[in-house]
């Protein structure tokens, strides 16, 4: 019998406001503490909406994160923060990290970036990126990449486990589109597998890699003997019909809810789909996700999308 | 015809009564009239006076910001101008303003907190009047040198935008991506006929001689690079006019061997951002324009709008470092003739200030290389 969840898989959009109220700060027409007390209100009403759904992991929305590598890149010695650079094929930009040492955690990385008050005892959802796609969109200079691949994995590790004993994590989910946007050689996806191990361990949280903005089967198999309790997979660029084809021995994350474009998925269509891989695999767990984060999204349209998913878990329960 | 012939890009910051009058920007825009030589200046400066009745007079304002603009460029003495877009906000909200079946969804991020306001397809795009007409004829009436209008192509149009209608046509497709990519591929082709191809007729019919179409997302998909082709074929097919594309920051690499097959008579690109402020003739110093290899060997034909002004800083390009450029380009393609110097990209960015230095020392740089070939 299989149990299906909602599940958000990384940054939500910020609301108009919150946009302004980060202007006013870059403007330094108010200081951190009236931008910080934004961004506690904002992430409550983030947690709130996925509380009320009933969503089993909860994000805080990762407001305060210009991208994904940013709090890292900051924070980790040894690594500075460059210019402009496309995330992927999309119309937005990272900043690129800039490898200047050996990388290692001497201070807290990520404490000041999550707001995790209202959110139940382990049911906090920490989002990063894999290691493999950190150190790969790095400007790595004369250091050799697998040095600094598990420099950033140990580093990584030290601060989930911190997070753990400080906020009681509930789902550790490390985002890997490094893995699958562009098919990789075999020994570069046993060094992203054995980087998510090393990444990972030791962590009791629930521990999950998310694929997205590439097929699945570009990080198969290696990827699918990664310590991992979850796999997430971008269902609007992995065709169903041959992930089908792979006895994966553990949950899935289906993300058919396109995190990219603004159409609001009909709810029969995503549930025959999901029963059409029911049909090949019967995985314990199903979470029904976006295709990707949802900050590709206006704000309106993705706290929908956060209802849809639920209403797809609805639809599939009664089927079940 | 004049080797080295000059020309900008597109946009320049707003003339500075486009902002809230204050009475240091009427000084300012006293200097700059005077500066210009801008006609009707006193009237101008009467209407300013008295703030609330210039607000009431904004069509007057922006006439007088498109004067101002004109001749801008025309004092900096280039070729080829236009009137930096002062009457435009930006490339992607104004002209989708004009298509039916079309919705401003809410902003998204670009980059930190920049953000633009993005909107969906709904149906098949259709356009409610010719968008940049006004504009153009005002522009055509008072430039005293040849012009060129920037219009944004049917593929930054579609790739900025979601699509709620043609990915419903191929849901059923097994292959996600393959139903994404023939989506695409219908909705930009619908752009390109339903949106561009009349504003282009339109503009021609008024008398353009040059057309820019800008396209700076066609890169981020370096798969869909044959597609903005077709789309813009599409747009000015049978179109007797010049036809510039205008592509900037992006692995220009991408673009070959494609563009050979478009109907094109130049490609504007940036060079001057990734290239050395240093004097010089050498590789090294010049590394901006390797990516003229290129274009000798897939499309010797074009010519090649060469981004010898960096719009990102405050440096003055002295002309001989212009000059320098100009002759690196004109001996990595091989052929002087099909070298035009340029702006990387729209002078927005820039005060008018360092705007106008910038292009009085584009126009004093091309008059060396010039001479060179004398």
């Amino acid at each position: 019998m299989t149990s299906f969840h909602p599940l958000l898989v990384g940054i939500h959009p910020r609301s108009e406001r919150l946009i302004k109220t980060f202007r006013a700060y870059s403007r330094k027409k108010i200081g951190f503490d009236e931008l910080s007390k934004v961004l506690e209100r904002e992430s409550r009403e983030i947690i709130e909406l996925q509380l009320d759904l009933n969503y089993r992991y909860v994000i805080d929305g990762m407001l305060r994160w210009h991208d994904l590598l940013r709090p890292l890149a900051e924070k980790l010695d040894g690594v500075e923060v460059d210019g402009l650079s496309r995330w992927f094929d999309n119309n937005l930009f990272y900043k690129k990290p800039v490898i200047v040492g050996e990388v290692k955690r001497t201070n807290k990385i990520l404490k000041e970036y999550v707001y995790p008050s209202e959110i139940p005892n382990r049911r906090f959802k920490l989002v990063l990126p894999d290691p493999f796609t950190f150190t790969s969109l790095s400007e790595l200079g004369k250091r050799r990449f697998d040095d600094v691949l598990f420099e950033v994995s140990e580093a990584m590790n030290e601060e989930i486990r911190e997070m753990e004993v400080e906020i009681g994590l509930g789902q550790v989910q490390l985002s890997a589109p490094s893995l699958v946007w562009r098919k990789l050689d075999e020994d570069s996806l046993e060094l992203a597998k054995d980087a998510v191990d090393e990444c990972l361990k030791g962590v009791s949280a629930e521990k999950m890699i998310h694929l997205p903005f590439g097929d699945a089967l570009n990080s198969f198999p290696q990827i699918l003997d990664a310590r991992v309790d979850m796999i997430g997979f971008d269902m609007t660029s992995t065709k169903l019909k041959e992930l089908r084809e792979y006895r994966i021995d553990r949950g899935v994350g289906l993300g058919f809810v396109d995190g990219r474009n603004s159409l609001i998925e009909d709810v029969e269509f995503v549930r025959r789909k999901v029963e059409d891989y029911l049909e090949a695999n019967e995985p314990e767990t199903i979470y029904i996700t976006p295709s990707c984060d949802l900050e590709y999204l206006p704000r309106s349209v993705a706290d929908e999308k956060v209802r849809l998913l639920k209403k797809i878990v609805d639809e599939l329960e009664e089927v079940e | 015809m004049k080797l080295f012939p000059t020309q900008e890009v597109g946009s320049l910051s707003k003339a500075p009564f486009l902002k809230k009058i204050t009475r240091e920007r009427i000084e300012e825009t006293k200097r700059w009239g005077e500066l210009l030589g801008v006609e009707g200046l006193d009237e101008l400066l009467n209407l300013l006076r008295d703030p609330s009745k210039a607000y009431r007079n904004m069509d007057k304002l922006y006439d007088y910001a498109s004067l101002f603009a004109i001749r801008f460029f025309e004092k900096a003495g280039l070729d080829v101008v236009w009137d930096g877009e002062q009457r435009r906000i930006e490339m992607y909200e104004y002209p989708l303003s004009y298509v039916e079946n079309f919705k401003f969804l809410g902003v998204v991020k670009v980059w930190d907190n920049e953000f633009y306001r993005k909107g969906a397809f709904t149906g098949e795009p259709k356009l409610k009047k010719p968008y940049h007409l006004d504009e153009f004829i005002f522009v055509k009436e008072h430039a005293r040198r040849e012009v060129k209008i920037p219009i944004t192509g049917a593929y930054t149009l579609a790739d900025w935008s979601f699509d709620e209608h043609y990915i419903k046509r191929y849901l059923d497709l097994d292959d996600p991506i393959e139903a994404r990519r023939r989506a695409k591929e219908d909705l930009v082709m619908d752009l390109a006929k339903n949106i561009l191809r009349p504003n282009i007729l339109a503009l021609v019919e008024a008398g353009a001689k040059r057309i820019q179409i800008d396209e700076p997302a066609v890169t981020s998909k370096p798969d869909e690079v044959p597609l903005m082709v077709e789309a813009l074929n599409e747009s000015v097919k049978g179109i007797d006019a010049k036809i510039t594309l205008h592509v900037c920051y992006s692995d220009y690499r991408m673009l070959f061997p494609h563009i050979a097959e478009a109907r094109l008579d130049q490609v504007s690109i940036e060079c001057a951002n990734r290239d050395t402020i240093e004097l010089g003739l050498d590789d090294g110093r010049r590394r901006g324009y390797h990516i003229l290899d290129y274009f000798k060997e897939y499309t010797p034909w074009l010519e090649v709008a060469v981004g010898v002004i960096d719009v990102h800083t405050n440096f003055i390009e002295p002309p001989e470092l212009v000059r320098d450029r100009l002759i690196y380009a004109a001996r990595r393609l091989g052929d002087e003739s099909k070298i035009v110097a340029c702006n990387d990209c729209g002078l927005r960015t820039r005060s008018w200030d360092v705007a106008f230095e910038k292009e009085v020392n584009l126009v004093k740089g091309a008059e060396l290389a010039r001479e060179l070939f004398k």
